[in-house]
Formats: C-alpha cells, sequence, structure tokens
C-alpha cells in the first residue's frame, strides 16, 4: 500500500535536452539512486507548476516526488510498502 | 485497393484506453504490476469504483461498484486513491499523440476520443497501419494500451472498439457493417441501457438485428421519436462529424518563422533557413493532410521594417520543394539587400483539406514535383518513427542558430 510521507527532500537533478530528470534524492539520512522514471506528470496549483515524478530505486522500490516550482523546492510525497 | 471498400465513405476511428487510470497506477508502480487494482479510495470509504485492472475484473469487481463490495469480491485488491491530475496529463499525452497523425481528434472522455482519419489513413499504410501506428506510440511512449475500432461512423467504431478488449483491433468496414451489428444482444448497441434492452426484449427483439429489421412505427410507440433512431442506430446509419479540439479547420494559413541569433546577410545561412522553414510549413500541412496555394514571405530587416510578399500558384501544393522555390523567388526579386535580416517567415495560405484522388495521382505519376512528393512521403514517415529530428536537408546544415528555430 502506498504510505504517505510529505517529507522535504535534497534532490540531484539533470537537465537534459529539456528535460528534468531526477537522478538521486537524501532521504532519512540515506542517499538513494534513482534508476528509473516510471512516470512523470504535472498540476497547476494557482499560477505555479508542481511536477511529479515516479521513480524506482535499484532495489524496485517506489518513491514518489515532487518538485514546486514557486519554492524551488523538493518533497517526498509517498512510498510503496508491502 | 483498400480504399475500394470504403465507397468514399468516412473512416473514423474510435480509440478506448484499456483500465485507463488502473493501467496508469500500474505503469508508475511496478509494484502493482499483475495485481488486481482497485481505483477509488480505500475499502472503507463511501464511494465507487472508478475503474480497476483486468485482474480486478476476474473478481467480478468494475466501475462504479461500491467500493465496499469491491474489497468483498477483492479482499486481496489494491485499492489506491483517484489521482485526477495524474489520468488527466495521462489524457493530454494520449490526445497529443493522436493529433500528430490527424488534427480531427475529438475526445469524448478523459479515456475515450473519436479521430477522422479519412484523408491520411493511406500515408500509413491503410486503416491497419495508422491503427498499429497509434497503438505502439502509446505503448511505447506511455507504457499502457488502448483499444481501437474503425468503422465508417462514429457508431459502429464505439462498438468495435468494445468488441475486442484490452489491446484490442477491430477493424469495420462499410459492407461488413451489418455483420458485425445484427448478431450481437440488442444491450450492446450504444445507447441501450438495461431498462431499454429489457423493454425490447419483452417484445420478442433479443438482437440488434431483430432491432433493425423492426417497424419503426412500433418502436415509436414505446419510445418516442429514440425509437425510430434506435432503428437506424441498428442499421449503422451515423454521419455526425468528429469535432476536433485542434481547430485547424477554420485556419486559414500555416507558417513558421524564426528570428536569427545575430542579424545576417549571409546568403548560405538565409538560403537555408529559407529551407528550414519550407520544410517545416510542408510537414505540418501533410500531417493534418491540408493544402494551400497561396505562398507568403516575411521579412523583418535588422531596422525592424517590415516586408511581405505573397505568391498564389494554380494549383494547390503541400512540398516543400514548391514552398522554397517561391519564397526564394520572393526574396531575391524584393527583398535581397545588403541591410542585415532579423526575421524570416513562411506560410501557405488559403489551405484546404487535401482530396484522396491526390494521393491516388502522385502514386502513379513520376514527373519531378511527384518525385519530390515521395521524397516527402519518405522523410514524414522516417518522422513518424524515429521524430522530427531523424533526417533534414543537408543544405540546412549552413544555418548555424539551428537549435533555436
Amino acid at each position: 500500500m502506498y504510505q504517505d510521507i510529505e517529507e522535504p527532500v535534497d534532490v540531484i537533478v539533470l537537465f537534459e535536452t529539456g528535460r528534468m530528470q531526477p537522478i538521486k534524492f537524501r532521504w532519512n539520512g540515506r542517499a538513494i539512486k534513482i534508476k528509473q522514471i516510471t512516470g512523470s506528470w504535472k498540476s497547476d496549483v494557482g499560477a505555479h507548476k508542481i511536477r511529479y515524478f515516479a521513480v524506482i530505486d535499484h532495489s524496485s522500490n517506489f518513491f514518489q516526488l515532487a518538485y514546486d516550482e514557486k519554492n524551488t523546492a523538493w518533497v517526498l510525497n509517498k512510498i510503496w510498502v508491502e | 485497393m483498400e480504399e475500394s471498400k470504403w465507397h468514399n465513405k468516412k473512416i473514423i476511428m474510435h480509440i478506448d484506453m484499456d483500465a485507463f487510470f488502473a493501467a496508469i497506477e500500474q505503469k508508475i508502480c511496478p509494484a502493482l504490476q499483475g495485481r488486481p487494482v482497485i481505483v477509488g479510495g480505500t475499502p472503507e470509504s463511501r464511494g465507487v469504483v472508478s475503474t480497476c485492472s483486468y485482474e480486478a475484473r476476474n473478481y467480478g469487481v468494475h466501475s462504479a461498484m461500491p467500493m465496499k463490495k469491491a474489497y468483498q469480491l477483492c479482499p486481496d485488491g489494491v485499492f489506491v486513491d483517484t489521482s485526477g491530475d495524474k489520468y488527466s496529463y495521462m489524457s493530454v499525452m494520449v490526445l497529443e499523440i493522436l493529433q500528430r497523425y490527424s488534427m480531427l481528434v475529438e475526445p469524448v472522455s478523459i479515456d475515450e476520443s473519436f479521430v477522422d482519419i479519412t484523408n491520411v489513413y493511406q500515408r500509413y499504410g491503410g486503416t491497419d497501419g495508422i491503427a498499429r501506428a497509434i497503438k505502439t506510440a502509446i505503448k511505447t511512449e506511455l507504457g499502457i494500451t488502448a483499444s481501437i475500432g474503425i468503422a465508417p461512423n462514429k457508431l459502429v467504431a464505439k462498438m468495435a472498439s468494445s468488441s475486442q478488449k484490452p489491446d484490442g483491433l477491430v477493424i469495420i468496414p462499410p459492407d461488413e457493417v451489418k455483420q458485425f451489428l445484427w448478431c450481437q444482444p440488442v444491450q450492446h448497441l450504444w445507447g441501450v441501457g438495461p431498462k431499454s434492452a429489457a423493454a425490447l426484449n419483452s417484445e420478442g427483439i433479443q438482437t440488434i438485428g431483430d432491432l433493425a429489421q423492426s417497424s419503426k412505427p412500433k418502436l415509436k410507440k414505446m419510445f418516442g421519436i429514440v425509437g425510430e433512431a434506435l432503428v437506424g442506430m441498428a442499421n449503422g446509419d451515423g454521419d455526425s462529424d468528429v469535432r476536433s479540439v485542434f481547430n485547424m479547420r477554420d485556419a486559414k494559413s500555416v507558417g513558421h518563422e524564426h528570428t536569427f541569433h545575430h542579424d545576417t546577410n549571409d546568403i548560405d545561412t538565409i538560403m537555408a533557413l529559407l529551407l528550414y522553414l519550407s520544410d517545416k510549413v510542408s510537414r505540418r500541412l501533410r500531417l493534418h493532410g491540408y493544402e494551400g496555394k497561396t505562398i507568403r514571405l516575411k521579412i523583418r530587416k535588422s531596422d525592424f521594417t517590415l516586408l511581405t510578399r505573397a505568391h498564389s500558384l494554380t494549383v494547390y501544393t503541400d512540398t516543400e520543394k514548391d514552398i522554397l522555390k517561391y519564397t526564394r523567388d520572393m526574396f531575391f526579386a524584393n527583398a535581397f539587400q545588403k541591410k542585415p535580416i532579423r526575421l524570416l517567415g513562411v506560410s501557405v495560405g488559403n489551405i484546404r483539406l487535401k482530396s484522396q484522388n491526390d494521393y491516388d495521382n502522385y502514386l502513379i505519376d513520376y514527373s519531378p514535383q511527384k518525385t519530390s512528393r515521395r521524397i516527402d512521403k519518405v522523410m514524414d514517415s522516417l518522422r513518424e518513427k524515429h521524430g522530427e529530428s531523424v533526417i533534414t536537408f543537408a543544405r540546412t546544415s549552413l544555418f548555424k542558430d539551428f537549435d533555436s528555430p
């Protein structure tokens, strides 16, 4: 099931060919390297956008990250736990 | 020839995304793949199932079922909240893919659209070819599947897409419509709900074929004016247009322009840009099945003075070769002076939807202009498959600030 987290996280991002790709983030004192972005979408919050990234790490753990364009801040929204 | 099967009828495609919300959830979270996913909230919530994966359907779960009932049927199901932003975004992505193939795209809901492919299907190798190209693009780019029905009207196209899911493709040419419809139970007809079906069944009307051959006055008596319409629908009648969200039908011209990073009067650079712009404009015309016969050139000089010139042809065109020839002629006749140029624009006006006959002509004509059309066709097909930048004209390499047009 999904578990809501909603904690600020630091994210290393690659900007390449007009695309924004998170590649690594720090959460709970550990660095998590992103193996694959499994989905991305945007939503409008008033005049600014939140960009969402569904990602998995090398152990296939799922994380949903959100980037708030207005506040230039990242949040870990939720994780998948069995 | 496939064209003869369609007898100059419209060719309408219906695209129905398979278990759309659940499929998106399974795509983005690999842990959900292969599991019964039920979208709509928690088992305790008072809501209903928005959609569910095919694995959940095997347990008897379906859309609009109360969540509690879904939990009773499928206690091991994965229950997830609805995520409107995510689904809307993916829906727009699907529309963007469809609009690459035809400008006549009408979304009917977040996961269903009609596409009029009458003027474009032949360039993708026929109805089967265009459907498979769209299914592949959706699968490759979004990681989900769609079922497609193709028929002479919306009603039959929608029923065709529903008849083979998931990941189905059903093509019903005009002369197979009755055969396709008539053997189906009457409740399969779009617009016939359970109550209407029960009323029809009580009158001995079990199949769509029974309905098609029923007396109109009798059905009018049962259902009012709708009764008569039902008979028409059962016969596969229908000719409503696909109402495009991409409203190029009202557009008067198609154009592109570019402002140089630095004002220039270098003739090689200017000619390379004219070629690039002509290619872009012709590509867009062909992409949407249009052609035009007024070619316009726009030049803004370094002092911001603006020159526009137009040339009307006697015949319609959609080729880069024609557009480039006349823009180049207009450039040298009117504008080539020492003063550097800031911006160039090329457009084609007086546009119309291309008729199918034009395609037939160039397939059998080997004149130089038709050869150019065949080159365009090859370039188009490469771009459809590998992206816009996969092939271009060598001369455009002389244009130095290519990153920005």
